[in-house]
């Protein structure tokens, strides 16, 4: 029991409640009181992750040999939230089974590596997001930061959540903050842009509630499972009788309408853009950084461990159909903007796509690559909001057509706007490029022709962050008129955004801890998809349940030696491939 | 042999909780019009001494709920017109809750002059809910529906006297009449058919003849019961009036009857058709009445909402919707080895229910002044501003009422979607698809309101409110609402002993 992460997650919600309570009229009071609960949760989440790397480097290979689920967490927390069994000691085929004893609701919150990296992005981007309002916000001052923390609340306890249920609970209790932070402080459209993600997004999501509760009722009812609402305990009682072929794809339809819509994959992305652009930076950093990463981190979490038979008979014909065409799409979206946050809007829905197509790769190259392509999507979309932010505070305008040569005005924001483009676009020795490179890797040993499709995303990518930097921050210096003289990058502005720059710098010269981190979550997760089950689960009755599925879906057998391969990969992965890569795109 | 004078002793000690609230409703009724002068003046101030008996009143019978034990087995049943069962034990607890929240309402809205009688209306409709779920009888249960159903006209009349309101009650009250008809001729011949007019009985005569076929004469009293308890829950198309009657009426007046008759319908339709005891042969044929209609309704509510600018309005399709919703639980086959039974969800989603409900009349009726009317949706414009306290606690009664976490009607939601999914038919799965779909759709009228309140600039400077009773109650209610999600355990282990199979 690790009671730290709970406090972790409410202690934003804590120090928000407190914010309203005692109401300053000063909004610095609000301010400083926000940046110091943002940064002791920080603090909480960096010894948790020391915790967590405490446990899997232990001595005696304790959590490596005790591991016996596709989904397992670290560190965990349980408490019990609703027992519905309650009264009901004795049910009609109790005698027949023995198992049942009811269903009942936890707060059963865990960090996996998967968690661990999502959580520090989360408190590391929330942060910057308080540092970068500073300024700017300058109407109800003290609501925004509660909304702001509360925000960071609900995003810290999704990725924590090992319960169904709870995990749901904080995928949609985020919608709540967020709709208050693009409607109250965001650009000219707010209303509309605020209720059009929300009613687009809880649609989807009620959806995907319903997909939760046939997946709940089933396991309950034909599975005996005495607590389906344990992730780990749900995903471990599937690898051994999975559910019928059919019924999983139904159940990962049901489930993927919420998690496509947050991703978002193409046909669903039409509310991104527009909220983005409505957004005040601080909720673009975490709608862009984080937000859309519940999507992500619902289809590794959910579709992946629970349905792998559902994931490869639609996963990659739907969903990586969908994300190729979203890589090229937003791509060429971004191609076509003026304004320079809706092309950075765009340049998500392309990354996004990375990240899924290495997801749906099935192996462990690609889920690698995906997890750690969130972690840079975060680092470095967050960057390019918070950059576009400062440009926009200094020259009100984020029309390409209005702004040139920024390079020779404000230097410093423009040095750090070219090493993020390059972060972003996946330039070899910077974070990008691995996370592009291990997830188009992972789909090339699968389906190639997603992987070559996909790959011609990069060069987009290239192609508009290079048009980007070439008309907004080089050749002739053109403003708005009207221009007084503005301050190159401050010292807040600074604190905000080197964090994310060097980090991105890290983790493209030096992935190897990130990769050790999620490495026996991708493992765990990868076994569903290989074919030979039986080396890695030793009981019996598993070795008949695996073969049986093996027997149903002889699709599975040539994901078995691509991800045996991309194992043992990883680790070298990094440093030698960045190397030899695709350098000749950024010339 | 249990002498007469035994019998009457047991059934008394079984609704002493009711005899306190009704014995003060007399005291009340009797008293008060001896503290008024003869043209109808009365001392000031005298309405925080009637409304300070009658919390008193509903504390006791709280405590008298409390300390009269568990609830006894089917031992004497037969005997005793009372019926005392986990299910009393829920609604009675929920019926003095729900009265405390209507007391602080209407605190300081009605006068010093009518007070007494206000107070006893509200004390004697209570007792009423209580009374109706604990009824073993078909005679005794329908003078429980009137022991509703009158005070609550009364009640309407007293807090509201113009041309709007004296149309609202009167419209209310002609089709009330003409529901209770419709159910005494219901009930007439299930007492024709199996010879009885206790409920006990009336299940075991219809189980025998059960086993043979279904008689079909059973098809017109129970449709006849469905409607008439369907116009208690405003279910469609029985709903006709609950826009009109909501917006003539006062804020307490609609309060009381967005929750009250809600409760009373459930507990009477889970009495009558024997929910609680397995599937029972009325069941048969109400369920796919019930289906049927909670599917109607929620549609009818959630869509005529969308289009409603008038706060009352608004509020009764929401009603309506949720009546619908509420169905859902009741329409499900009770299931004993499904997880989750119907009627626990559907307890559960009515605490909640009551809860937020009532918690969103008790903010309007503490943003109400002479200066500054809430009536039509834009008058809630920059709430947030003005009154942000008020403001983030309607937010998170609309939030609930949408079904959003973290407040109790996510919870409720998620109870009936498992409960009908678990069910393990066909139908029930449609309906559990077709309430999600409903989800979406009201979600769109309660955002609009959150909406005006954050979004929108204030229409026009006003004044603080300082209505404390009222905005004890908005605390209360938005304490539950928040506190069911934290903890739910608190109300379940009541629902526990309801489905205690």
């Amino acid at each position: 029991m690790s009671s730290l992460i709970p406090i972790m997650i409410f202690l934003p919600v804590v120090g928000a409640v407190l914010l309203m309570i005692f109401r300053s009229s000063e909004p610095s009071v609000s301010r400083w009181t926000a940046l110091w609960i943002s940064l002791a949760t920080m603090g909480l989440a960096l010894t948790l992750a020391a915790q967590d790397a405490a446990v899997m480097t232990r001595a005696d290979g304790g959590y490596t040999a005790a591991r016996n689920s596709p989904v397992q967490p670290r560190l965990e927390f349980r408490h019990t939230w609703l027992d519905f069994s309650e009264g009901r000691t004795v049910l009609d085929d109790a005698s027949a089974t023995g198992l049942r004893t009811g269903l009942k609701l936890e707060f059963y919150l865990g960090l996996d590596g998967i968690s661990v990296l999502m959580v520090l992005l989360t408190t590391l981007l929330t942060v910057s997001a308080i540092l970068i309002s500073w300024e700017s916000v300058r109407e109800r001052v003290t609501e925004y930061y509660v909304c702001l923390l509360i925000l960071e609340t609900g995003l810290l306890g999704a990725f924590c959540a090992f319960d169904l249920v709870l995990f749901y609970v904080f995928f949609e209790f985020t919608l709540i903050p967020l709709f208050f932070l693009v409607g109250i402080w965001g650009g000219a459209q707010r209303r509309y842009a605020a209720t059009r993600f929300f009613i687009y997004t809880l649609a989807g999501s009620l959806v995907t509630l319903l997909g939760l509760v046939m997946l709940l009722i089933q396991a309950y009812t034909h599975l005996h499972l005495a607590n389906p609402f344990s992730l780990p305990e749900l995903s471990r009682a599937l690898a051994e009788n999975p559910l019928p072929v059919s019924l999983q794809v139904t159940l990962f339809l049901a489930l993927s309408a919420g998690f496509m819509i947050k991703v978002p994959l193409v046909p669903f992305h039409t509310w991104l853009p527009l909220a983005h652009v409505e957004a005040p930076t601080a909720g673009s950093v975490l709608l862009a950084g984080v937000l859309l990463k519940l999507g992500t981190v619902g289809f590794l979490r959910l579709a992946l461990p629970l349905l792998p038979d559902a994931c490869i008979q639609v996963g990659v014909p739907l969903i990586a159909t969908l994300s190729t065409i979203g890589i090229i799409y937003g791509a060429l979206g971004a191609l076509a903007q003026n304004d320079i946050k809706r092309l950075v809007a765009y340049s998500s829905i392309s990354h996004l796509g990375f990240c899924m197509l290495g997801l749906f790769a099935l192996n462990a190259a690609g889920i690698s690559g995906s997890i750690l392509q969130m972690l840079n999507h975060g680092l470095s979309t967050g960057a390019l909001f918070l950059l576009v932010g400062m440009i926009y505070d200094r020259y009100h305008t984020r029309q390409l057509t209005e702004l040139g040569g920024l390079a020779q005005k404000i230097p410093l924001i423009s040095i750090a706007m070219v090493f993020i483009c390059f972060a972003s676009m996946g330039v070899p020795g910077l974070n990008g490029f691995v996370g592009e490179f291990l997830s188009l890797l992972g789909m090339f040993e699968v389906h190639p022709v997603y992987a070559v499709i996909g790959a011609s995303g990069v060069i987009l990518g290239a192609w508009y962050l290079l048009t980007l930097l070439q008309r907004g921050f080089f050749g002739p210096v053109n403003l708005p008129p009207h221009t007084e003289h503005v301050p190159d990058l401050q010292l807040r502005e600074a604190i905000a955004v080197i964090p994310l720059a060097i980090l991105c710098l890290w983790i493209g010269v030096y992935p190897a801890p990130v990769m050790r981190t999620i490495e026996p979550d991708v493992n765990g997760l990868v076994r569903q998809f290989d074919r030979d089950r039986t080396t890695l689960f030793e009981s019996e009755s598993r070795v008949v349940a695996a073969d049986h599925v093996g027997e149903e879906h002889p699709i599975q057998s040539h994901h078995s030696t691509a991800s045996a391969r991309a194992v043992t990969q990883i680790p070298q992965i990094p440093v030698g491939a960045v190397r030899s890569g695709e350098r000749d795109i950024v010339r | 042999m249990i002498s007469s004078v035994d019998i009457f002793m047991g059934s008394v000690s079984r609704i002493l909780p009711e005899l306190v609230l009704i014995a003060t409703a007399c005291v009340q009724f009797l008293a008060g019009p001896f503290l008024v002068t003869s043209d109808g003046q009365a001392p000031a101030g005298l309405r925080h001494r009637w409304a300070g008996l009658t919390l008193t009143a509903l504390l006791f019978s709280l405590v008298l709920w409390n300390s009269a034990g568990a609830p006894a087995g089917a031992a004497n049943m037969l005997y005793s017109p009372f019926q005392i069962d986990g299910l009393v034990w829920f609604i009675r607890g929920l019926t003095v809750a729900v009265g405390i929240v209507l007391l602080l309402l209407s605190w300081n809205q009605i006068p010093d002059n009518l007070a007494a009688e206000t107070h006893g209306c509200l004390l004697i409709t209570l007792a009423g809910v209580s009374l109706v779920s604990i009824m073993n009888d078909l005679v005794y249960l329908f003078l429980a529906l009137e022991l509703v159903s009158i005070p609550t006209y009364v009640l309407m009349y007293l807090s509201r006297k113009d041309a709007v309101a004296q149309e609202a009650v009167t419209k209310y009250f002609l089709l009330s009449v003409f529901s209770s008809a419709l159910l005494l001729f219901g009930f007439s011949y299930l007492y024709g058919v199996t010879g009885s007019t206790h409920l006990l009985a009336i299940q075991s005569g219809l189980q025998s003849a059960g086993s043979v076929g279904v008689p079909v004469v059973l098809v017109v009293p129970t449709l006849l019961i469905v409607a008439a308890l369907g116009f208690r829950l405003s279910a469609v198309p029985f709903h006709f009036y609950a826009p009109d009657v909501f917006q003539g009426t006062s804020y307490l007046g609609a309060a009381l009857l967005a929750v009250v008759p809600k409760i009373v319908g459930v507990a009477a339709i889970i009495r009558i058709f024997g929910l609680l005891d397995g599937a029972g042969v009325l069941v048969q044929i109400g369920a796919p009445a019930l289906w049927i209609i909670a599917a109607i309704t929620m549609l009818v509510g959630n869509v005529f909402a969308l289009l409603q600018t008038n706060i009352k309005r608004l509020l009764a399709y929401s009603s309506i919707a949720h009546a619908g919703y509420l169905l859902v639980g009741l329409a499900i086959e009770q299931n004993r080895s499904a997880p989750l039974a119907g009627v626990q969800a559907v307890l559960f989603y009515l605490a909640v229910y009551g809860a937020m409900t009532a918690g969103v009349f008790a903010i309007l009726v503490y943003l109400n002044r002479a200066d500054r009317s809430m009536e039509t949706v834009s008058d809630l414009a920059g709430l947030s501003q003005t009154h942000p306290a008020a403001a983030l606690m309607t937010a998170i009664f609309l939030f609930s009422l949408t079904g959003l976490p973290p407040t109790a009607g996510f919870l409720g939601k998620l109870n009936l979607f498992m409960a009908a999914w678990s069910e393990g038919t066909s139908s029930g799965r449609w309906l559990a698809g077709f309430m999600a779909a409903n989800a979406a759709i009201g979600a769109w009228y309660y955002l609009r309101l959150v909406a005006t309140m954050y979004l929108d600039p204030p229409a026009k400077p006003v004044d603080r409110s300082y209505d404390v009773p009222s905005f004890v109650g908005v605390v209360l209610c938005a304490a539950a609402v928040l506190g069911l999600f934290a903890v739910p355990h608190w109300l379940w282990q009541w629902l526990a002993t309801v489905a205690a199979v």
